[in-house]
């Protein structure tokens, strides 16, 4: 070997050998930016920050909208609800919720004085009445007008009182103001009336956007970056305390799921949100940090509302038939799937609502894994054995097309072990994926599948109306509508219609269970799992909290601090 | 040449015109628009504020409707439209990001041309020699390595690694997992400064994917020039080589180069979007990428328009170019 390539191997093989330990070195335990800021890494970067516009819902956006803006009530990731910018949450006892005798109902609101805008004026009810006449406004883009329209009026009889005027009965109007949420007033009324179909264009777009949370948008770097600020006139809510010891955070946007888990590893990241890492990338970060022996950064899976399900569209020849649909179910192990594929980390799922949903039917019937029964539904409903193996009924083969969104390594693994599971009980199922686009945007509204597995995210208060409602079931021509499913039992509807406007509690714990209980029964959906969303942050990082909801983790970002 | 150059420009009226059809059509009949994507994240939403909605973005409008007021506002006021994500004009998003894929690709491409031109002179030169076939396997390395697996490798190794840290000399060499900007860093020269140890590791990728071809062409181009009678004629008559390849060779071979380096021009504009995504650099690329996943037609179709006008006004740039550099062209 030459001489001068001699002496560079030599060097080479010198800083690899001194250099090894580093290898498998720890990166810095302590804040990447000091102990007043924490970076806090997400995928995707908010469009904006209006509350009700329809481009402005991502859950990223709500992330950092929630440290800018407080509403009247927040939520805890003990999914307790608190009030935050009114003195207390009105309630049919205490007589701030009125029913009144024509159905309609009446509720009073409380404001708390001493709160201000961002520039010092003074958040009063004009903020939400305003908010809800914007939201309301026809030419104004807002996502979803549901729960506004059910309120005729909102009257202030002074500028900390709300009085709201529901036109019917609504469960949650306890939850929200008129579900508008707030908007300034005095800072946004001459732009909106300018040009009322440009406001989400014109405001929430950049810095500055006037808020009354306990953080200021100080800076916005398009692509990369939003930076809030403590604000100091803060007076502090029970959600959201004064002073924070965190003065400032840095959300940072990285696409990649392996840049930003590099960023993890290296210290750059001192926590990072629901929707950074997915969790099949999340259990294998979880098993490397483990296997290096690293404790300064904590993984964290929290089950939450987003519920992975397949869609049986019951006008299908095969799947019409109630037993095939049970048989389906019959023949799977999920619990096998999950504790193979996740680890048991995320939870089989025996209903449309969630455990941790608070009108969950603890007591629904469960389909657990009996292929032998599977079997026999499918002898009972007429099918029997062809040639190989594959059942069949009047000639027709039991080949079913399973569809899923492309590229999700995570579903194509589940759709795997499904195919080969149906296969021993005679059901062939064939695979067919298609791009999450022409997925979400054309095969499942116009219901050209058979079997179709996706997610719904809820939140806390969901209920089945629009989803398991006869009468909302899409059409080719009409996209409208979310019962992909085709679901039609006419008790099931009315319950699921009646369920807002029931004020008791209990009462719709009841109706909710009956309708679990008749939609369990009749399957026209085969519950799988719950998704449970890896969070990730240092371990000197206190009192990072996820919901597990659609609250995002920065609920209680006034109470973040680090340990020394 | 002046009748060449009328004939060019008026062909592309036609082209530009197709290409936006070809564009929008592409675009429009993609399965899904946003509405729809809304509402898998909030399956509450009421088919009323579906309808609603489609009818505010004119999603419900007829095509060729929607293509003609399209290609009205931007001939008639240069306006590309908003775009639905991120509420701003068109036009100046990409300007803003096309600067941004412009800070890594004019770097890169500089970077790529300084070292591949002498490295295909001297490859060619020393035609299968040791080094020779050092620079041919590094192209090929450079040419085939996937861009989001080189540039993964290079953040764990310059970010997460970093092994030569234990030398406390060299303790100083680490740099940023990707992203694009430090936080607070907003004013003055510190932005520059700041903005450079982001852009080291994607240039570095970024340039390779150049550098392999430049080294190519180069090479090829040389060869094929240093065999011309007219090198052995200056050869014969006692000049040095300096002088032989400089002054003879090299001005003919860089005529090939000169035609390729003008036709990736467009191709700076369009940013890098593997680089960019792996990276997290907000530029172009990674912008076209996230509008078409998003449905942002507006932001797609703007990108797409404003990069293919670029590909077919370099394209006659670099027919002129070569005209003007080989006296051997002539157009009429």
């Amino acid at each position: 070997m030459p001489n001068k390539l001699r002496w560079f191997a030599l060097l080479l093989a010198l800083v690899f050998a001194i250099g090894y330990p580093a290898l498998v070195g720890a990166a810095p335990g302590g804040p990447a930016s000091g102990t007043d800021t924490v970076n806090l890494f997400t995928q995707q970067e908010p469009s904006c920050f209006n509350p009700t516009a329809d481009a402005c819902q991502m859950f990223v956006a709500s992330m950092v909208r929630s440290t800018i803006f407080v509403d009247a009530v927040g939520l805890s990731s003990t999914w307790k609800y608190s009030p935050e910018m009114v003195e207390k949450i009105p309630n049919l006892k205490d007589g701030d919720w009125k029913v009144l005798p024509n159905g309609k109902m009446q509720v009073t609101w409380k404001i708390r004085q001493g709160f201000t805008w961002q520039d010092g004026a003074p958040v009063t009810a004009q903020d939400w009445i305003w908010a809800r006449f914007v939201n309301l406004h026809p030419d104004f883009p807002t996502a979803g007008r549901d729960v506004a329209k059910r309120v005729d009026n909102i009257l202030a009889p002074d500028p900390y009182t709300m009085v709201v005027q529901w036109n019917k009965k609504y469960f949650g109007a306890n939850l929200s103001v008129a579900g508008s949420s707030i908007i300034p007033k005095h800072a946004t009324e001459k732009l909106f009336r300018a040009a009322p179909s440009k406001f989400d264009q014109a405001w929430g777009t950049g810095v500055p956007t006037l808020g009354n949370g306990p953080y200021i948008l100080k800076q916005w770097q398009k692509g990369a970056s939003i930076t809030v600020e403590a604000n100091p006139n803060w007076k502090g809510t029970p959600l959201q305390p004064a002073n924070p010891t965190v003065k400032r955070i840095n959300f940072r946007f990285i696409s990649d799921t392996n840049t930003l888990i590099a960023n993890v590893l290296s210290g750059s990241a001192d926590a990072t949100d629901e929707t950074a890492i997915p969790f099949v990338s999340g259990l294998e970060l979880e098993k490397r940090l483990k296997s290096e022996g690293r404790t300064d950064v904590v993984l964290r899976a929290e089950p939450g509302l987003v519920w992975e399900h397949i869609d049986l569209n019951t006008d299908n020849l095969h799947l019409k038939d109630k037993r095939v649909r049970q048989a389906l179910i019959y023949a799977i192990n999920r619990d096998e799937l999950v504790n193979q594929l996740f680890e048991g980390k995320q939870v089989v799922s025996h209903s449309f609502l969630p455990e941790k949903h608070y009108a969950y039917n603890k007591a629904v019937k469960k389909y657990n894994f009996d292929p032998a029964k599977a079997k026999a539904l499918l002898a009972e409903a007429g099918y029997t054995p062809g040639s190989d193996g594959i059942l069949q009924k009047g000639g027709q083969r039991l080949s079913l097309v399973f569809m899923t969104t492309a590229g999700n390594r995570t579903r194509e693994q589940v759709q795997q072990v499904l195919q080969s599971q149906w296969k021993t009980v005679g059901v062939e199922v064939k695979i067919q994926n298609q791009p999450a686009r022409a997925y979400f945007g054309d095969t499942l509204p116009s219901r050209k599948f058979e079997m179709a597995m996706f997610a719904w995210v809820f939140s806390p208060q969901a209920d089945c109306e629009g989803l398991y409602t006869g009468d909302t079931i899409p059409s080719p021509e009409h996209h409208e509508g979310q019962n992909y499913s085709g679901y039609k039992n006419d008790e099931v509807t009315k319950i699921c219609h009646a369920i807002p406007e029931e004020l008791d509690q209990a009462k719709r714990v009841e109706m909710f269970k009956r309708a679990q209980d008749l939609w369990v029964e009749d399957l026209p959906v085969i519950p799988l799992y719950l998704r449970s969303d890896y969070t990730s942050h240092k371990a000197g990082l206190q009192a990072w909290l996820p919901t597990g909801a659609d609250t995002p983790v920065t609920w209680n970002a006034p109470a973040w601090k680090w340990s020394r | 040449m002046s009748r060449y150059l009328a004939r060019r420009l008026l062909q592309m009226i036609p082209l530009v015109f197709g290409l936006s059809v070809i564009i929008f059509l592409v675009l429009a009949l993609a399965p899904g628009d946003p509405v729809d994507l809304l509402i898998f994240g909030n399956p509450q939403i009421r088919p009323e504020d579906v309808v609603r909605l489609k009818h505010f973005y004119g999603l419900d409008q007829p095509m060729y409707l929607r293509y003609f007021k399209w290609l009205g506002a931007a001939v008639l006021h240069g306006d590309l439209g908003y775009s639905r994500t991120y509420k701003t004009p068109v036009f100046s998003l990409i300007g803003a990001r096309v600067s941004n894929s412009l800070w890594l690709t004019i770097p890169a491409f500089f970077l790529a041309l300084l070292v591949a031109v002498p490295v295909g002179i001297y490859s060619a030169l020393h035609q299968y020699s040791a080094r020779d076939y050092a620079a041919t396997f590094l192209t090929f390395f450079g040419v085939s390595i996937p861009v989001f697996w080189f540039g993964i490798m290079m953040i764990y190794l310059f970010a997460v690694w970093h092994p030569w840290s234990a030398i406390s000399a060299l303790a100083w060499l680490r740099l940023p997992a990707g992203g694009f900007a430090s936080s607070g860093v907003s004013e003055g020269v510190a932005v520059y400064a700041d903005r450079i140890q982001y852009m080291i590791l994607p240039v570095i990728v970024l340039s390779l994917l150049f550098m392999a071809g430049y080294t190519r062409f180069t090479r090829s181009s040389m060869l094929e020039v240093v065999r011309q009678d007219y090198v052995r004629t200056a050869r014969a008559k006692g000049l040095e080589t300096r002088v032989v390849i400089n002054k003879h060779a090299l001005k003919n071979a860089m005529i090939p180069l000169v035609t390729i380096i003008a036709l990736s021009v467009p191709g700076l504009f369009a940013g890098a979007p593997l680089t960019e995504t792996v990276f997290g650099w907000p530029g172009i690329g990674q912008l076209l990428v996230t509008s078409v996943q998003g449905a942002d037609f507006a932001v797609a179709q703007g990108i797409i328009m404003v990069l293919a006008g670029l590909v077919i006004v370099f394209n006659l740039l670099a027919d002129v170019a070569y005209a003007l550099l080989d006296p051997r062209i002539r157009y009429d």
